[in-house]
């Protein structure tokens, strides 16, 4: 595919008009096709007799026009259905649109930014289990997420002189990454055998992949070479920003100097580390690597990384060989599991990694279930992350939001928090310049009924759920949920509850209810939580020493003109927006946002707007729209809610049935002597 | 001397120098092509070798990703003599040429761990 001119070159775009086109692009789709196509908008005006070559066919530009590609199966490999929409230059008005079933850019020849997307939230729960087994066969992917905020990157490498195994595991790899948990395939580089898909013990055609007879969907990028990958590296400099994640896996040969490239070149750890040490400030590098002696890298990348959290896994010491098997090697089938939750075939694992948070298998978890469940007798799996423990909190999804664990748990007027570790639980207080231990106990402490054990306890929202003026902690586990509260210098437990508990219509499975947000959402003075899962959503209240459920409604279910579903729906601040004194929730999905309230046994949506919508000056685009802190940012009753987006920052608050931005500021703006740029800067 | 004969001899040599480790978890390969006298190089290794020799290949932990343990025999086609060179890599990354064989594999070791051999191209057209 490629861009050629017959009659002049393409002119840049300006972007007041892009701004124009892409607002019109948004409103042209139905509130069905915000869940599931991509927009992306070249920055560049052909002029009329411009020529894409689509594989099989041409298309050649009407008039002068600036493109957006509308891609109607982002999931699906090329080619496929797609839409290529022409814009007046100046105007931005629609003039045209032509069908195809190629992008203009399968060689990056024509670069696009893309600028909406489907958001879903990949988590790996319990529920999704079954059907993650499907994601792995066929491609049924889950969108790209936060692609303007979060990018998430690969490098994939097996070397020139690889078994089929390798090249195999790639596969499982690169299947993992697209298919549940929505890397762009366009970030993910597959430097493979000598730049196809093949290996040394293969002659002829390789067939189907053997996970499940399948043929083989990774897209190689080049072959393995030292010089591909250093390319690699290159390529990735000016993509890598701050909040991104780069995970590196090398499956392979392995010699006690190095990674093997062919049969007498390797990449040492000392070249490995230099690589490394070229790249600019990022969030996360992940480096898992399967080859013998694999465990020799390890001190260089966790010295030469320049991302704020890095974690090393391999099979491997540095003095080891690593095993083999006979259609994968065992610790990297292993590790991939885990991070899938199925074997290759699609069947759920008969044991789960350790979950966090909403269900999500973290770095540390993942090789610690690897590290277990290997098969390989001779490997000898090894572990680090910098800053140390930082593992824990690493996921190949997008980032979780924490549940709060600060409060005033003893009602003295003063917040206190609530720690955990390996060892166990402590509740700390601020002392004049240091802190004191209110209490602490460890893994093992019965608190009433409740058995602490932190490597499966999932501590918090933190909110007064009796009324009683001090903070209670919410506590859940893979048995069921509790809630704790301070006593002296302990934990008592007033209320705990199995999964498989009713309260009022809503059955408790910690393996796929999301908690929270928590709040006051009838306005009583005790705190409630507000419930999800994959059949709808809940508004639990304690009582007595069980929960009681205040509403509960169905996926489908109309809240005013908001279609709840849970899967595409995400639940974000809750405060309260109107100053009535009772919180609301903000919910927002691909379609656009809402304002959800309590109202009798069910909620209603006092405010919901649609993509595309000016907030005042504010672009709603939830694609890009980051919904942070909400609070009362004016002072007075009403909260108001921070957003940011690559253009820069505002606060947004609620005005009838839509929202007004009583601030917002570009990135590049000065507040005082603070230079704001929404890609490095963290609220 | 028939092949066959000639065939039992040899495997008979090289199983008497394989240690019992060896005989235990290995699998031993013969290159069946006799290999001319002077310098040469082999699976990384530069030899000089007086006179015409076969070459025997002892992998000691098959099925583990290379690098790993292993050792090489030569074998003098006049002499008899064996000379033993360790080693780190197979042969060739890859499958064998048709004129290597299998001299011996440790009981009870599954099949996938052994290194692809090429077979001769009038077995090949099956």
């Amino acid at each position: 595919m490629s861009v050629s001119s017959s009659s002049g070159q393409p002119i840049a775009l300006a972007p007041e008009v892009a701004t124009i086109i892409k607002k019109n692009a948004l409103e042209s789709l139905t509130q069905e096709q915000t869940g599931t196509v991509r927009l992306s908008i070249s920055s560049l005006v052909f002029p009329e007799g411009h020529t894409f070559s689509l594989v099989h066919t041409k298309m050649k530009v009407r008039q002068q026009a600036a493109l957006v590609f509308i891609d109607h199966a982002p999931q699906k490999n090329w080619g496929h259905p797609c839409t290529y929409q022409f814009y007046h230059s100046t105007t931005g008005a629609l003039l045209y649109q032509e069908d195809s079933i190629f992008p203009p850019n399968m060689a990056r020849e024509t670069p696009l930014e893309v600028f909406h997307s489907p958001i879903i939230r990949p988590s790996i729960t319990h529920s999704t289990v079954q059907a993650l087994a499907e994601f792995v066969s066929p491609s049924n992917v889950l969108p790209a997420t936060s692609q303007v905020l979060e990018q998430r990157y690969a490098i994939l490498w097996t070397s020139q002189i690889s078994d089929r195994r390798h090249v195999d595991d790639l596969e499982f790899l690169w299947r993992a990454l697209v298919n549940v948990y929505g890397f762009s395939s366009n970030n993910i580089y597959v430097l493979c055998y000598n730049g196809t898909i093949g290996a040394t013990d293969v002659s002829g055609s390789i067939g189907n992949w053997p996970g499940n007879n399948t043929p083989y969907q990774m897209q190689v990028h080049a072959s393995a070479t030292t010089a591909n990958l250093q390319a690699v590296f290159d390529d990735l400099k000016p993509r890598l920003k701050p909040k991104d994640l780069l995970l590196i896996h090398t499956n392979d040969h392995g010699s006690p100097n190095g990674l093997c490239v062919d049969s007498s070149t390797v990449i040492t750890p000392t070249q490995f580390g230099t690589m490394l040490s070229g790249l600019p400030a990022y969030h996360s590098l992940v480096v898992t690597m399967e080859q013998c002696y694999s465990g020799a890298f390890q001190s260089s990348v966790l010295q030469k990384s320049t991302s704020t959290n890095t974690v090393f896994a391999s099979a491997v010491s540095a003095d080891k060989e690593s095993d083999g098997g006979q259609y994968f090697d065992p610790w990297a089938l292993a590790w991939i599991e885990a991070i899938v939750g199925t074997i290759p075939a699609g069947t759920a694992l008969s044991s789960r990694p350790t979950q966090s948070l909403d269900g999500l298998v973290s770095m540390k978890a993942s090789s610690d279930w690897a590290k277990t469940n290997d098969t390989g007798s001779g490997d000898d799996p090894q572990y680090g992350d910098q800053p140390t423990g930082c593992g824990s909190g690493i996921f190949l999804g997008i980032t979780p939001f924490l549940p709060c664990q600060v409060g005033d748990v003893n009602a003295d007027g003063c917040a206190e928090v609530v720690v955990t570790s390996p060892w166990g639980i402590g509740v700390l207080e601020q002392l004049g310049n240091t802190m004191s231990g209110l209490m602490l106990a460890a893994n093992g402490t019965r608190f009433g009924g409740w058995l602490l054990n932190t490597s499966d306890n999932e501590v918090g929202p933190l909110a007064d759920y009796d009324g009683d003026g001090k903070a209670e902690i919410f506590i859940s586990s893979p048995w069921g949920i509790g809630i704790l509260s301070f006593s002296g210098s302990t934990l008592t437990c007033p209320m705990l509850q199995p999964n498989g508990t009713r309260f009022g219509g809503w059955l408790l499975n910690t393996s796929d209810n999301n908690i929270g947000p928590v709040a006051d959402y009838d306005g009583d003075g005790k705190a409630e939580i507000l419930v999800s899962s994959p059949w709808g959503i809940g508004i639990l209240k304690l009582s007595g020493n069980t929960m009681n459920c205040l509403m509960l409604s169905a996926n489908g279910t109309r809240f005013g003109g908001w279609l709840l579903d849970t899967s595409q729906n995400i639940f974000g601040p809750a405060v309260d927006y109107d100053g009535d004194g009772k919180i609301e929730v903000l919910i927002w999905s691909a379609w656009g946002i809402g304002i959800l309230k309590l109202s009798g046994s069910t909620m209603i949506a006092p405010m919901m707007q649609p993509n595309g919508t000016r907030f005042g000056g504010w672009l709603l685009n939830t694609n890009d729209n980051q919904f942070g802190t909400a609070a009362s940012y004016q002072g007075g009753p009403v909260s108001e809610v921070l957003v940011t987006s690559p253009w820069g920052m505002g606060i947004l608050r609620q005005s009838g049935n839509t929202m007004i931005a009583p601030m917002m500021q570009p990135n590049g703006t000065r507040f005082g002597g603070w230079l704001l740029n929404t890609n490095d800067n963290q609220f | 001397m028939t092949n066959e004969n000639l065939r039992a001899k040899l495997d008979a040599l090289v199983l008497g120098e394989l240690t019992e480790e060896e005989r235990a978890n290995s699998v031993v390969y013969l290159d069946e092509q006799l290999r001319p006298p002077g310098q040469s190089s082999m699976a990384g290794q530069e030899l000089v070798h007086d006179g015409a020799y076969l070459v025997v290949f002892v992998d000691q932990q098959p099925g583990v990703n290379w690098m790993h343990r292993c050792r090489y025999l030569l074998i003098d086609s006049v002499t008899g003599k064996i000379t033993s060179i360790n080693s780190d890599r197979p042969p060739l990354f890859g499958a064998l040429p048709p004129t290597w064989r299998v001299v011996w594999q440790s009981h009870g070791l599954e099949n996938w761990r052994l290194l692809p051999l090429l077979r001769p191209p009038s077995q090949g057209a099956q």
